[in-house]
């Protein structure tokens, strides 16, 4: 059985920048589905759209060699969001086929916690923060 | 010649040395749309 390692902070900073390069290749956009996310990012998405942020160039800053966190360059947002409730989302660089990340959406103890999942038509949707961490402890 | 073969059969013993793991933490808020205008005109 393998064993878990440790990291360090520069090589976490590559690995995390290389996951990051796939979103900022192309310009990117986060999808939010409603209900549970599949099971692999090669699934096709279920669930309904229920908001799509505005696509951006270079989504990611790069990542630091201290922790092996990359977050956000800017703020995404949807100014008009389709509506739903929101379960799941998916990070897309719309040069690509396949989503490259994709994570849990709920009020807590998920990839990504909204003040609400139940989003009406129209709604504007502002993603404040979002990092991809590869940890130094692994 | 065995030894060649011992080490390709040891290669994907040697790729799982390293599960990888990758976090992803985001924040957000969704804000309703404006709210319509009241109809108060109506009643006037």
């Amino acid at each position: 059985m393998a064993e878990l390692c440790r990291i360090n902070g520069t090589a976490a900073a590559a690995a995390c920048d290389a996951i990051t390069a796939l979103i900022n290749a192309g310009t990117g956009v986060m999808i939010c589905y409603s209900g549970a996310q599949p099971a692999t990012c090669a699934e096709a998405a279920s669930g309904s759209e229920v908001f799509t942020t505005t696509a951006v160039a270079d989504m990611f800053a790069a990542a630091s060699t201290s922790t092996g966190i990359a977050a956000l360059n800017a703020a995404l947002q949807d100014p008009h969001a389709t509506g739903g409730t929101a379960g799941y989302f998916r990070l897309v660089a719309l040069t690509g086929p396949t989503p490259i990340l994709q994570g849990t959406v709920g009020t807590a103890t998920s990839n990504l916690i909204l003040n609400t999942v139940t989003i009406g038509a129209s709604s504007v949707v502002d993603i404040t923060a979002l990092t991809v961490t590869v940890p130094l402890t692994q | 010649m065995e030894d060649g073969d011992q080490k390709e059969e040891e290669q994907p013993e040697v790729a799982s040395i390293f599960p990888f793991k990758v976090e992803m933490q985001g924040y957000g808020t969704v804000t309703p749309p404006a709210d319509t205008p009241e109809k108060e005109s109506d009643n006037g």
